[in-house]
């Protein structure tokens, strides 16, 4: 049974394939079309999915979209309605959105794809909570989902057993967790949808100083839930600001985006990440005390703070905690479909061991080569062996080596299919990597990857963490081994790396470790700053040609740039 | 597949007749709530409906 999920028209648009329950395949639009957070009617990810996975759309039992357009358009219309003083225009914005795409969405596919079976609209919290949960290795769980909003919901509590899930409560539109901190990013001077992580870099710079006045911004209640302080905030009405003059009183001058990050900043910053991290403990509390589970599954945007995940996970509220690798919208994609899946087609569920996540397109050496040549590059061909060696060995050297193996990852992690890779044991690698490839703000962490069976020695690590989701605490002895992986409150955001899960990377890292002594890599996504993260090997081939990139290990090939 | 295409602006008039139209219904929430919880204990999200309102 096939059934083909959709999300698309906010923000990083996505596909994917659901055979039997188990998702086959899933991409981001982006990858294909190169435009950062593209969120247009995804059909290179539509096309990709299908055709990757030999089915025709006239061979799908169902079309899932990740939520309710016109309960969307019923909140547009609502607030347009009531802050029409503040803004006449919105509505007609919003109007002409809601008109000309998410309504359409169904129609869009039946034309597009020729297709006429089942058509699913699944709420937009609801997709997130599926994600998480039928992602989940867990028979039951308590669900969380939290982000800046869906049609009315920000943020919602669930019960899941088995195949089913039961919404029990939710907070709704304009209170919200996820809108509060993109307010406070904008504040800052970083872009929306984008700049969040760079404030959580920011903020272990930073003292909380500033943490009774944001506490002014946002109420957090006995009952686990918030509220926004809505005199603080002016994106209910206005098309280009997130917050009002009030929250310029309370916290002084907002940055602009041109100007130099001071320390008020970082502190705002350091505050800000101290009031989630409470929001959403208060949250998980809450969430634990009515439902008595010791599982939580976890998705929606603010489950990217991968500090504030760890704050959860240190707290043991529950015992087990499965995040979904694509919190954002990309994921309800998935989501929506294995919804639909077990209740459209009321299907039964099996639970899954393990969760994969790189589930996009993949090129035959022989795909390669042809790119290789078209660019004239000097190539040598080899087995795994020598390929990682000579590979661990450039790291080793300090070179900065481009990574693409195997199939592409869903989600915005690279976890060694899709990554930059650099010598986490050179102090200055950081800003290498920055200055060369990356140019990223100086303060943001780099991530490690290192051997799951060698994890404990170097991380205080209980469990594996194989998606990057979550913050741990470097070992004291091991922060001078490996600084250019060790962020300033000692954190590391771990990926741990199997042999069973991730054969080639593993190989590699093993082989590195063999050389340095330490099993440990910088893995970052392999790209470069605005761009998303490569797909082809075209795309690989220009990042490293238009960057100082030192080697290219592209299946087989290794491309030595001094060659 | 057809390329996409950019939504262009609704008229004017479309618009104040969409808005007086959904008027007519309640909507499920206010952007006037308070805040905080809403209960809602719900497993039937209705699948097959754009909008599937909850009450």
């Amino acid at each position: 049974m096939n059934i083909l999920g959709i999300s698309c028209f906010y923000h990083d648009a996505a596909a994917c394939l659901i055979r039997d329950g188990v998702v086959i395949a899933a991409a981001e639009e982006e990858r294909f079309t190169r435009n950062k957070h593209d969120a247009s009617f995804p059909r290179n990810a539509i096309t990709f999915c299908l055709e990757s996975s030999g089915v025709s759309a006239q061979q799908l039992d169902g079309v899932a979209f990740y939520e309710k357009p016109l309960r969307k358009l019923e909140r547009a219309i609502s607030v347009a309605k009531h802050y029409e003083a503040h803004s006449p225009s919105l509505l007609n914005e919003d109007l002409s959105h809601f008109l000309h795409e998410g309504l359409t969405i169904e129609q869009r596919v039946r034309d597009t794809l020729n297709y006429s079976g089942p058509f699913f609209f699944s709420e937009h919290h609801l997709s997130h909570a599926a994600s998480a949960f039928f992602g989940s290795p867990f028979a039951d769980a308590a669900i969380l989902t939290v982000d800046g909003v869906g049609e009315w919901a920000t943020t919602s509590q669930y019960i899941g057993c088995g195949r089913d899930i039961r919404l029990k409560r939710e907070i709704r539109y304009p209170h919200s967790l996820g809108l509060f901190y993109a307010t406070l990013t904008a504040f800052l001077g970083f872009e929306v949808n984008e700049g969040e992580y760079k404030v959580m870099g920011l903020a272990p710079y930073g003292k909380p100083h500033f943490v009774d006045k944001i506490s002014e911004v946002l109420e957090l209640r006995n009952d686990g839930s918030f509220a926004n302080r809505l005199d603080y905030f002016a994106y209910m009405y206005s098309e280009d600001k997130m917050f009002s003059s009030k929250l310029v009183d309370l916290l002084g001058p907002p940055r602009h985006p041109d100007e130099p990050v001071t320390q008020r900043h970082i502190d705002i910053a350091a505050s800000m990440q101290v009031i989630t991290e409470s929001a959403m403990l208060n949250l998980c509390k809450s969430l634990r005390d009515f439902t008595g589970s010791e599982n939580l599954a976890l998705a929606g945007g603010v489950a990217h703070n991968v500090v504030a995940n760890a704050r959860i996970r240190e707290s043991r509220l529950f015992k087990n905690l499965f995040v979904q690798p694509a919190s954002g919208d990309s994921g309800g994609a998935i989501g929506a479909a294995l919804y639909a899946y077990h209740h459209g087609l009321g299907q039964k569920r099996r639970v899954l061991e393990n969760y994969e996540t790189c589930l996009g397109p993949e090129y035959s050496d022989s795909e390669i080569e042809d790119v290789l040549m078209k660019y004239r590059l000097s190539y040598q061909r080899m087995e795994l062996d020598e390929l990682t060696a000579r590979t661990a060995a450039a790291i080793h050297d300090n070179m900065i080596v481009g990574w693409f193996q195997g199939r592409m990852e869903f989600g915005p992690r690279a976890l060694g299919h899709r990554s930059l890779l650099a010598n986490p044991c050179n102090p200055n690698m950081k800003d290498i990597l920055n200055a060369r490839v990356k140019l990223r703000e100086e303060f943001r962490p780099f991530a490690p990857a290192v051997l799951e069976e060698r994890a404990n020695e170097f991380f205080e690590l209980d469990r594996p963490s194989p998606f990057m989701l979550q913050t741990w605490q470097v070992r004291g002895k091991s922060r001078e081994l490996i600084p250019a992986v060790t962020h300033a409150d000692g954190s590391a955001r771990v990926q741990t790396v199997s042999e069973k899960d991730n054969h080639r990377f593993h190989r590699l890292i093993k082989a590195f470790g063999k050389a340095s002594g330490v099993p440990v890599v910088i893995n970052t996504s392999f790209n470069v700053r605005g761009e998303p993260i490569v797909c082809s090997p075209e795309d690989a081939v220009r990042c490293f040609l238009g960057t100082d990139i030192d080697y290219l290990a592209i299946g087989s090939f290794l491309v030595e740039r001094s060659l | 597949m057809k390329d996409n295409e950019r939504a262009t602006r609704a008229s004017p008039e479309a618009v104040a007749v969409i808005a007086q139209i959904l008027s007519l219904v309640p909507p499920e929430a206010s952007p006037s709530n308070p805040g905080g919880w809403h209960l809602v204990d719900c497993d039937d999200f209705k699948l097959a409906s754009m909008y599937g309102a909850r009450q």
